[in-house]
């Protein structure tokens, strides 16, 4: 009976000591890798219950949420580093990419009249997708020169602009918004619009000698089709810049 | 008769409770005497001998280790040893036989940052003009804290050896200040006594 209760009670007290209240989010962790992405991504999309608010920008209990799962620095640390190796990099945002596909539907419910519930969501995962694009094709190109034989050969050239012919075509979607503006409201359209400044301009940055002809052709039918003031201004300064490379070149 | 099988039973518990907590600290089952900075390059996975039962991981990640340094000193009659230890049985390894270096070596200049904050403190008390022991104890105490502050900058900013980066650029900054204070190696510092 003794020895029962002396059991019984140990237990107890080591169960209260072990007992450990395991966190939901990693909201701690200082930059998310991809298997946080997955663990956070998985959580919303399927243990949301129907109907149920999703995290967003604007409540104040979830918005650090939305700022881990929209913050750059989280590839921007491995992708950036100098330190570590080309392969590794690229597998990295392989990982990070997958994990952006993976996310990038959670927000896109309309409602009854055509708006998007969650468009800063929305916008704000496209601009974390495209600035991560333009890094993990970046490191795909530098690995296919760092392995090929004659890095100016015209079967390498092929394959790299072959590769960011893919890479302007995927942001070229994000131009598609466009055509939906009628599903934004102003501050959504803004955010597009500034979203176009920042990674387009980075696009044509990095690849400055490409040529932007599909991107200058969607520029010219989109521009006749906006309503946004502000959206028409970026494309003209897009416009710009791809024509003040072309001349340079 | 029922009072004291109570009694013996939390006397019990008490003595489990207290054993638990020390085996956390110090594996005293696995204990391995503290290593001097002198023996840094001798260190292997295999010093880390510390138990945990409460962490599982760090952040998620599995496979972590943390390493349990100190400064520690000792007057003599006109003279004071100081020293950085690194304590086998308070750290831990995920796996002893863990073959990685950067999360080695990571460990490994936390030893040398306690190193460097230790030699930091000898040239402060070599610097006295008129020194006592309260004037010692005060720059080790304050030397303590400012070396756990760096550690936490250390792992804050290299996120625990993830940011290579980061790590390397520590490391070189540690490295150097090392080479620095090259004339402080030595454990002990006469005390000037004008």
């Amino acid at each position: 009976m003794k020895n029962k209760y002396t059991i019984l009670f140990t237990i107890l007290i080591l169960s209260l000591i072990s007992c450990k209240d395991e966190q939901k989010f990693p909201l701690e962790k200082k930059y998310w890798d991809a298997e946080d992405y997955e663990s956070v991504i998985g959580e919303i999309k399927y243990n949301s219950k129907p109907g149920e608010k999703l995290p967003t920008f604007d409540d104040s209990e979830t918005n650090i949420l939305l700022e881990k799962l929209t913050d750059e620095e989280n590839f921007k640390v491995v992708l950036d580093d100098k330190e570590l190796g080309i392969k590794h990099k690229s597998e990295v945002a392989q990982e990070f990419f997958n994990q952006w596909r993976s996310m990038s539907d959670i927000y896109k419910e309309i409602d009854r009249t055509d708006k998007y519930v969650y468009e800063r969501e929305l916008v704000e995962i496209w601009n974390f997708g495209l600035e991560l694009q333009i890094k993990y094709f970046k490191l795909g190109n530098d690995a296919i020169l760092e392995k090929s034989d004659d890095p100016n050969s015209e079967s390498t050239k092929d394959v790299i602009n072959s590769n960011i012919n893919t890479l302007v075509n995927n942001m070229l979607i994000f131009l598609n918004e466009i055509n939906s503006e009628k599903s934004y409201s102003q501050i959504g359209l803004d955010l597009i619009s500034s979203g176009i400044d920042r990674n387009f301009t980075e696009l044509i940055n990095v690849y400055p000698t490409f040529n932007y002809d599909n991107l200058l052709y969607k520029i010219e039918l989109m521009l006749n089709k906006t309503k946004s003031e502000n959206i028409k201004q970026s494309l003209t300064k897009l416009k710009e810049l791809i024509k003040s490379k072309e001349m340079n070149t | 008769m029922k009072r004291k099988s109570i009694k013996i039973s939390l006397l019990v518990t008490l003595l489990l409770i207290i054993s638990f907590v020390t085996l956390a600290k110090v594996n005293f089952l696995d204990y391995e005497s503290p290593i001097g900075y002198d023996r840094i390059n001798n260190i292997s996975f295999k010093n880390f001998r510390g138990l945990e039962f409460f962490q599982k991981s760090l952040y998620g990640n599995k496979s972590f280790a943390y390493i349990k340094t100190s400064i520690e000193y000792e007057f003599e009659k006109d003279s004071i040893l100081v020293q950085s230890f690194f304590h086998p049985s308070s750290s831990y390894v995920y796996n002893q036989n863990a073959f990685s270096n950067p999360l080695l070596k990571h460990e490994m200049y936390h030893f040398k940052i306690t190193e460097l904050y230790t030699r930091i403190a000898k040239k402060r008390i070599s610097e006295l003009n008129k020194a006592n022991k309260n004037q010692i104890e005060n720059i080790i105490s304050a030397i303590k804290r400012e070396e756990q502050s760096y550690q936490i900058e250390y792992d804050n900013d290299t996120f625990h050896s993830y940011v290579l980066s980061e790590q390397k650029k520590y490391e070189r900054n540690i490295d150097s200040l090392l080479n620095l204070y090259n004339n402080f190696r030595n454990h002990k510092v006469v005390i000037n006594e004008k």
